[in-house]
């Protein structure tokens, strides 16, 4: 009893030394708690068949039937495995690509030179999506397209892209790296500046090359970078950019089997019948699959290296 | 010192925040109280929204026929009108979100294919007894009264269609100046047959030129259907069966025959090679001399000049291929609902009634303010004030077809004086389906019907354009429909239409 009590009592002081600045945490706290956490007790709409009347806690329970449409045909694996691997392909690229340009632009000598190549390589980032399908279209439209063009002039048959399955996770991953690597590209550039130039000297003074001092110095560096914007990409990895899947293939129904994700299949299924509850057990799935694997994610990376981890 | 400074700043934030939270939920009650005390004296305001394929008019321009219209309402109902004109592709994304947050929408366009989804979440109230009581002349303005109770589910009034064809035809628009130029005679085309011996023809003349604008978001436009289960779901009633049997129409031999044709069309060059996945609209092809003809299922008194107009003016010729045929989705593609929000839902009633037995309020509505959007010519028409047009009078909504009841407006100079007569006529003419006025209700089967709808996007655009061999992949899509649920769906739609028919007596 006398053991526990010096503890507590010492905490309850250091509780009233800290207490201004708990005060002080306590309007952003509650902020917190309104915006970002007392809004996900809508996920309860999951279980519920939503009426206007009944409003979010009135309406009917109905437990897991809003859940049934995305297991309901021999679809829920194709989408599964589309959207899985597409993210997989996507987040191993966009690092390899994004960590490859960061580098070589961080190398250039020239500032004007740099910031340039800086700004053109998050342009496509900004780009609408709606414009890159119109983009991608100018290259791949079965009558007036460049590329068709390019092979009816080298005496070749013309393809209906948009019919043609085989090509096309290699045009998605294609749009999706010309779009999103820049992004990425911005975070690692300001890690690689904001590494120690001395490093870099001492490397040089030891007779290390290029090669080896990006290999020895920069990389590590930006090890934690990585892992971060992995695990942030984790998070959604059950989730699908919209745009790319449905807008780039023009939502055409022959190249569905590469291009259904489960946002696409949510959309195509829900157009007709707007159903609140479906569309919420939809992305309810997505948030717990995407939470399980951070903290998965998380949890490896602790056992491997416990600074890398995230929490 | 610094301490006890810190600790009242804090303090003070936190109790300056809590005192904003205050203050909102104090207001609040406030002010529903003020509002429900004067309801009693101060009028009604109704809150009208209309959905329109086009550009909205700006607000000025709204507000002029807003006030056009209150001086009418203000002394005959007490009531006035808040008039909102919003464009198509916004109301898609305002309207639903509206309507789930309960919102006061008191009359609005409503989408009737959605009914069914809007009346089991609670969106819409029923009609039934409010038109009873409140509207009783709404009815009577339809050209056949059992039209004002189209928009159903299972006795549930969700909608009151607006007025105009009520059918749909099998029709075909071929380009006047490429017959004139080979003296080609169409006037005897009614099968697919006819048209690919006349395709033949023309692409022997005019080997450039692709015979047909496919057009991959509509139904094959020869298959006389009424797909009962709605816009994604492609089982139906064959109209020309003369029976109540629900079946799968991709399995039947009218959508082979379209399917079939348009694989041959496909195969020889004459259909654009990109048709399953264009998003550009197949009248832009016209328009550019690159396609000779096109399918559509208008072919009511205005389609050739509609589609004309569509085409940039393009002389066109109209064939109509079949009978008119009318079905609960042709009857009532849009309709007029009341939102289960309205704080008055008698009133609201009240006030469409009078909307759709005045041509004064359906001219300001539909043509605005007299005088300074439009005048009255010599025949008793209507036209543009001397030296205005479309673009310059500020409110002119020229969409009869999507407002409550166009058939009250008067005319404009450019359609006949008894243009809206000869809508009734035609609407005359054309066979019903069994099913007109049945709509189905998904609630049961909302699993099977998304399942279905994927199936459907995946095959159909691509089939009836025809990008792919049918032999090959109707069977495909039959399959993938089954393993999707499909014959559980049409199962429970045949259960629906049949109690329904059979409650109808």
């Amino acid at each position: 009893m006398s053991k526990n009590s010096k503890p507590l009592r010492l905490r309850a002081q250091r509780f009233k030394g800290y207490l201004p600045l708990y005060l002080m945490m306590l309007p952003a706290f509650v902020y917190l708690l309104i915006n970002n956490y007392w809004p996900m007790s809508g996920l309860v709409l999951a279980f519920k068949k939503y009426t206007v009347q009944g409003g979010i806690w009135g309406s009917q329970w109905v437990g897991l039937r809003n859940f049934q449409f995305l297991f309901r045909n021999n679809e829920t694996a194709v989408m599964v495995r589309n959207t899985l691997c597409y993210n997989l392909a996507f987040m191993v690229i966009n690092v390899i690509v994004g960590v490859f340009l960061a580098i070589l632009i961080t190398e250039i000598g020239n500032k004007t030179l740099r910031k340039l190549a800086q700004s053109s390589v998050l342009l496509p980032f900004v780009v609408s999506i709606i414009i890159v399908s119109y983009m991608v279209r100018a290259f791949l439209d079965a009558d007036t397209g460049l590329l068709n063009s390019l092979i009816v002039a080298w005496g070749g048959k013309k393809t209906s892209w948009y019919d043609t399955p085989g090509p096309w996770p290699f045009i998605l991953t294609l749009v999706n790296t010309w779009k999103g690597a820049g992004y990425g590209c911005i975070l690692y550039i300001s890690t690689i500046m904001g590494i120690d130039p001395s490093l870099y000297e001492v490397a040089h003074l030891s007779g290390a090359s290029k090669l080896q001092s990006i290999r020895y110095v920069t990389l590590p560096y930006l090890k934690p970078t990585i892992i971060t914007m992995v695990l942030l990409n984790m998070g959604r990895i059950f989730n699908s950019d919209f745009g790319l899947f449905f807008q780039v293939p023009q939502n055409s129904g022959m190249i569905m089997d590469v291009t259904q994700t489960i946002d696409t299949f949510v959309y195509r299924g829900l157009i007709v019948q707007p159903n609140i509850g479906m569309t919420a057990a939809a992305s309810f799935l997505q948030s717990c699959i995407g939470f399980a694997l951070v903290l998965a994610f998380n949890a490896i990376t602790r056992k491997v290296s416990r600074d890398d981890a995230l929490f | 010192m610094k301490k006890v400074l810190c600790i009242i700043l804090s303090i003070l934030m936190v109790a300056g925040m809590l005192a904003g939270c205050g203050q909102k939920a104090d207001t609040k009650p406030a002010a529903q109280g003020n509002a429900a005390a004067n309801s009693g004296e101060e009028p009604y305001e109704v809150h009208m929204l209309i959905a329109l394929p086009a550009t909205a008019p700006d607000s000025a321009a709204v507000e002029r026929v807003m006030n056009a219209v209150n001086a009418i309402t203000l002394p005959k109902l007490n009531m006035t009108l808040k008039l909102e004109v919003m464009p198509f592709s916004m109301y898609l994304e305002q309207v639903p979100l509206q309507l789930s947050s309960g919102a006061s929408l008191d009359i609005f366009t409503a989408i009737s294919q959605m009914g069914p989804s809007w009346v089991n979440a609670g969106y819409l109230l029923d009609l039934t007894d409010l038109m009873a009581e409140y509207g009783k002349d709404i009815p009577g303005t339809y050209s056949s009264p059992e039209l004002a109770t189209v928009c159903n589910l299972n006795g549930y009034l969700y909608g009151l269609p607006v007025h105009k064809e009520t059918c749909q035809q099998p029709t075909m628009f071929l380009r006047t100046d490429i017959l004139e130029k080979h003296n080609l005679d169409v006037s005897n085309i009614r099968t697919l047959a006819d048209v690919d011996a006349l395709f033949e023809k023309v692409s022997q003349l005019e080997p450039d030129m692709w015979m047909v604008a496919a057009d991959n978001t509509a139904q094959g436009k020869t298959v006389e259907a009424d797909f009962i289960g709605g816009s994604t779901i492609t089982a139906g009633l064959l109209l020309n069966r003369d029976n109540t049997e629900v079946v799968e129409i991709v399995g039947s031999e009218e959508f082979r025959e379209w399917c079939d044709y348009h694989y041959k069309w496909y195969t020889k060059g004459w259909i654009n090679s990109g048709a399953a996945s264009d998003t550009e609209s197949y009248y832009s092809y016209i328009k550019s001399g690159q396609a000779f003809s096109f399918f559509s299922d208008y072919g009511h008194p205005l389609s050739l000049a509609d589609q004309q107009a569509n085409c940039s003016g393009t002389p066109l010729t109209m064939v109509q291929l079949d009978t008119p045929y009318c079905t609960t989705n042709s009857s009532a593609v849009f309709c007029y609902s009341i939102g289960a929000g309205s704080k008055d839902p008698a009133k609201a009633m009240t006030m469409l009634n009078e909307i759709m037995t005045s041509t004064e309020l359906m001219n300001l509505l539909n043509w605005g303010v007299e005088g300074e959007d439009y005048v009255v010519n010599a025949d008793g028409l209507l036209d543009f004030p001397e030296g205005k047009d479309a673009s310059t009078v500020g409110y002119h909504l020229n969409a009869g077809w999507i407002l409550p009841n166009q058939f009250k407006c008067t005319p404009w100079c450019t359609s006949p004086a008894d243009i809206y007569d000869q809508f009734m006529d035609y609407n005359a003419t054309a066979v019903n389906s069994p099913a007109l006025g049945f709509r189905f209700d998904p609630d049961p089967v909302s699993d099977i019907v998304s399942a279905v709808s994927n199936v459907r996007s995946k095959y159909y655009k691509a089939l009836i354009v025809g990008a792919v061999d049918p032999a090959e992949y109707i069977p495909k899509y039959l399959e993938e429909l089954d393993a999707a649920g499909n014959q559980e769906l049409i199962a429970e739609i045949q259960r629906q239409l049949d109690e329904w028919l059979a409650s109808k007596g």
